[in-house]
């Protein structure tokens, strides 16, 4: 039992290591209430005593609505709760469905610029993915869960989106998607949506003007006609029959062509406008339109020409000047507005000044009027936020309602409208049991600035966006502070122990 | 040929009869008495010249007018001093052998939030540093998986036993909650930490998601309950690995293990625990526990503190800060216990007791702090941390006090468990203190003719 061995004191490195920690870069920057790696304990929730905007114009104003595995499983004044489900306390706040996006790139990462590609050797006929012309990408294929965008827009109180690819004339196929999910497929609701279309040319080669570009357009959709035709006789009877060339391209417009795809047309002036209901008459396709930034010159042929439309959000720049406009001032500088004004001399140039700054709110206001005025033609539109930072539009929105769109009509615009003119309206765009459950909670007015969506809800997923508190009080504690703390510190907790 | 197969036969089964030697030393239960020997109690006083008796697991007898019972294997402990066997409240011992070789760190597991992790489960009994600790009389350690906010399930465990359930002391398990740290790490992924790290932000965030996960927690215990109460409901309800780990602590059934260190996140620790109402909790660490020592005693929650090996926290302060701390905790009324957070060195427990002992807690609340101390916390002071009669047997026979450095420590039992006082170290200072060749005389040998 007797044994010597020496017992010296031995500092660990090991330990040393063990103690520092690695700090992992974070992927998406998600609040940290909506990690992913926190489990969900149940698909289960309950919002109680909340005001309930079902849709515009129907409202319980005080209710329940329970979400169950991603979809509303009821909503009314007088609801039973189920046991297994989160409680979330709706009293002072409404619930609204969430926004639905008629086109964005949201989770579509922007492609990196490539400034080493070889040289086209004819630029008047160049390869077709170097001109812009990939109709046969899928933006499903592109999608990136781990996007910054869709959180960004989830905050902004969006849901769903009809998504499409970033390119030039033809970028790709859209889909819908829900903006929730671990990994892109989770996300996608309907893929294979569209033929997304744009008056985009191809730099330095053709196609790269409006003319080149209609007039591609026409050829390729002819040429797919005929391919079509070929591949059907050869499918009929093969032998005897020459082997109709494979063409990717050709092969995405066969579903355009069966009218089973919608070709979705962004334009964004009156000119585009024309020439995508030109080539729909011309060629035949089921059109939608997105953009329409200045559809007030056009009201009367879209009301014409029967097609889906989703109204921008994005509005023209606002100078410095004009967000200092109080409502007496707009007054004041319209009325002095004279469009005939010339200046004499450079001691006018005050009075020219506010002629051309009284003009350019003028033309502002078309702008931010256009979707007041679709609306008084009787037409139903939805919105895209394409090109919108997302901490922009709930401003934008406002903007249109100030300019004579009404609330109702803007929250329309966003939900049930664009969920039936998407032909999503069987599963998104209301609160009514069955529906996906994606909603907003609000603190306050819908499209209020201070207003806060403090839950949204996509697919039944929870997203917490909780208000912040008054600036911390926890800012305390440079060093400074911290050393004079410090030693009254020690003081008063122990005087006996300098002994 | 029969001959030289014989004979080499013979030589094997001598090399084996040798090494079957070196193996007999083995943990043995029994009935031992240790006679004559002072008994430092912890929990009566000290008794000279006294008797303790061990049968298998528990201390039978204690006292001067002891009968040794017949049969006992009889320990004269003339001279010596009995104490109860050391326990450090948080170490990696057993999680991992060499920091160097991966396949052998077991103490940390991918992910931020895996309270389902459980340390024991992860416990290599065979490891060399486990004879190495436990020969210095330290018989009973905490150890903690790390990594994340929540890396899991830490477990009390004696140094003996081939399975890790046979080690599990007191079935005590703790869950840890490694609480967030405002500051910018030293080491960072792929280099330096970016311009733009905030480590305010960084603090914010995660104690949102602490809260974040506590709030599921809490809705998990009440449908758990709710289910519970009436299993009839149609809809069974998910299990969630991750909320049923925490679930203990909720019930108020496993204690919480909040490790932190610094001022302002003790302050932020303490509010967290009480505005959630944890009803058993114990922090970790606790490095500038002695900036805050009248708000924890408040709280009344007890500290594992240290290591007490460690430089100040920071550089204004003095230079015996990380040994003084233990000691002003305990004076503003702090239950304390020590932890040396290490795996290959918790044989130096006792030297963190010593410098803690020296630095202002004084010996006995030093040993207290080592035995009963962390005992009572972990709620096992009915088997743990004294010399009573009635106790599991685990105690140490030394030469002195086991906080001097020269100090032997000459006997050890775990669980009334006879402990080998033998380890790789000792077998590396035997080797090298009596070095011997074997090498006899060399034998000249003359070249063959032609």
């Amino acid at each position: 039992m007797t044994s010597s061995h020496p017992r010296a004191l031995y500092c660990s490195t090991a330990s040393v290591f063990a103690a520092f920690l690695l700090f992992l870069p974070g992927t998406a920057a998600l609040a940290q209430r909506n990690a992913p790696d926190i489990p969900a304990v149940s698909g289960a929730f309950a919002i109680e005593n909340a005001r309930i905007v079902q849709a515009p114009g129907r409202v319980i104003d005080s209710g329940t609505v329970v979400i169950r595995d991603g979809l509303i499983e009821a909503v009314g004044a007088d609801i039973a709760i189920p046991y297994d489900a989160a409680r979330i306390d709706g009293t002072g706040k409404t619930v609204y469905a969430a926004f639905i996006d008629g086109l964005s790139m949201i989770g579509v990462p922007k492609p990196k610029q490539k400034n080493d590609l070889p040289p086209v050797p004819d630029r008047s006929n160049p390869p077709d993915d170097r001109a812009g012309i990939q109709p046969q990408r899928d933006v499903r294929t592109l999608l990136a869960s781990d996007e910054k965008s869709i959180d960004e827009y989830r905050k902004a109180g969006f849901g769903a989106a009809h998504i499409v690819p970033h390119g030039r004339m033809l970028p790709g196929s859209g889909a819908i998607i829900l903006l929730a999910g671990e990994n892109a497929n989770a996300m996608v609701l309907s893929g294979d949506y569209s033929m997304y279309a744009q008056f985009e040319g191809a730099r330095g080669m053709y196609p790269g003007t409006p003319m080149g570009m209609t007039a591609k357009m026409r050829q390729l959709y002819r040429e797919a006609e005929r391919r079509k035709a070929m591949q059907m006789n050869y499918d009929q009877d093969a032998a005897g029959t020459t082997r109709p060339e494979f063409d990717a391209v050709h092969y995405a417009f066969f579903p355009v062509i069966e009218n089973t795809k919608p070709v979705f047309y962004y334009v964004d002036d009156v000119l585009e406008i024309y020439r995508a209901l030109k080539l729909r008459d011309d060629l035949g396709f089921e059109l939608m339109l997105g953009g329409l930034n200045e559809s007030f010159d056009a009201v009367d042929i879209l009301k014409s020409a029967d097609v889906p439309l989703f109204v921008t959000l994005d509005l023209p720049e606002k100078p410095d000047w004009m967000k200092e406009f109080k409502a007496d001032s707009i007054q004041y500088v319209l009325d002095n507005y004279d469009p005939e004004e010339r200046t004499a001399s450079y001691r006018d140039l005050e009075a020219e000044r506010r002629n051309l700054e009284a003009r350019a709110f003028l033309t502002r206001s078309r702008y931010a009027g256009a979707a007041a005025d679709l609306k008084k033609a009787g037409l139903r539109f939805g919105f895209t936020t394409k090109g919108v930072k997302a901490k922009d539009l709930r401003e934008n929105i406002r903007e249109l309602i100030e300019n004579g769109l009404s609330e109702d009509d803007a929250l329309a615009a966003l939900t049930v409208d664009s969920a039936d003119l998407l032909g999503l309206g069987s599963s998104l765009g209301t609160i009514d049991a069955g529906k996906i459950a994606n909603l907003i909670i609000a603190d306050g007015d819908l499209f209020a600035k201070e207003t806060q969506y403090e839950f949204v809800f996509v697919d039944g997923h929870k997203y917490a966006y909780p208000k912040k508190d008054e600036e911390d009080e926890s800012k305390e504690g440079d060093d400074e502070k911290t050393k004079t703390k410090t030693k009254t510190n020690r003081r008063k907790i122990n005087p006996k122990t300098r002994r | 040929m029969n001959l030289i197969l014989s004979l080499l036969l013979a030589t094997t089964t001598l090399v084996h009869q040798q090494d079957a030697e070196q193996q007999t030393a083995k943990p043995r239960q029994g009935t031992y008495a240790i006679t004559n020997v002072r008994i430092e109690t912890v929990s009566g006083g000290t008794i000279d010249n006294g008797t303790i008796v061990i049968k298998a697991d528990r201390i039978t007898a204690v006292g001067t007018d002891v009968v040794v019972p017949e049969g006992a294997h009889v320990i004269d402990g003339t001279g010596l001093r009995v104490y109860p066997g050391m326990i450090d409240s948080g170490t990696r011992l057993g999680l991992t052998e060499i920091g160097a070789v991966q396949e052998t760190n077991d103490s940390s597991e991918l992910g931020d939030v895996t309270p389902q992790m459980q340390a024991l489960s992860a416990i290599n009994p065979n490891i060399p540093q486990i004879p190495v600790t436990r020969v210095s009389g330290v018989t009973t350690v905490i150890a903690e998986p790390s990594g994340g906010l929540l890396p899991g399930t830490a477990a009390l465990i004696n140094l003996v036993g081939y399975t890790p359930d046979q080690m599990h002391a007191g079935g005590v398990l703790l869950l840890v909650l490694s609480f967030p740290v405002n500051r910018t790490p030293r080491f960072f992924r792929g280099g330096s930490p970016p311009d733009d790290f905030d480590p305010d932000k960084k603090y914010r965030e995660a104690v949102e998601k602490l809260d974040e996960i506590w709030d599921r927690a809490e809705l998990y215990d009440r449908i758990d309950a709710a289910y519970a109460e009436n299993p009839n409901l149609s809809t069974h309800p998910e299990y969630v690995p991750e909320m049923a780990a925490i679930l203990p602590v909720l019930r108020g059934e496993m204690i919480l293990m909040v490790k932190v260190n610094a001022r302002k996140e003790i302050e932020a620790a303490i509010e967290w625990v009480q505005e959630r109402n944890i009803k058993r909790v114990i922090f970790s660490g606790v490095s500038e526990g002695w900036r805050v020592a009248d708000k924890l005693a408040e709280a009344g929650i007890d500290c594992l503190v240290g290591p007490i090996f460690s430089t100040p926290t920071r550089e204004s302060d003095r230079y015996d800060r990380a040994y003084a701390n233990i000691g002003m905790l305990a004076d503003a009324g702090v239950n304390v216990a020590i932890r040396t957070g290490q795996s290959e060195n918790v044989r130096n427990l006792p030297f963190n007791a010593g410098f803690a002992a020296a630095y202002g807690l004084g010996k006995e609340r030093a040993l207290r702090a080592v035995t009963l101390g962390p005992a009572e916390m972990f709620g096992i002071a009915d088997d743990y941390g004294s010399i009573e009669v009635g106790k599991k047997a685990n105690l140490m026979l030394t030469n002195g006090d086991p906080f001097e450095p020269a100090t032997q420590v000459l006997g050890v039992f775990i669980d009334g468990f006879n402990i080998p006082i033998d380890s790789r170290h000792i077998r590396l200072y035997e080797e090298f203190l009596h070095r011997d060749e074997g090498r006899v005389q060399p034998v000249q040998v003359q070249p063959a003719v032609n």
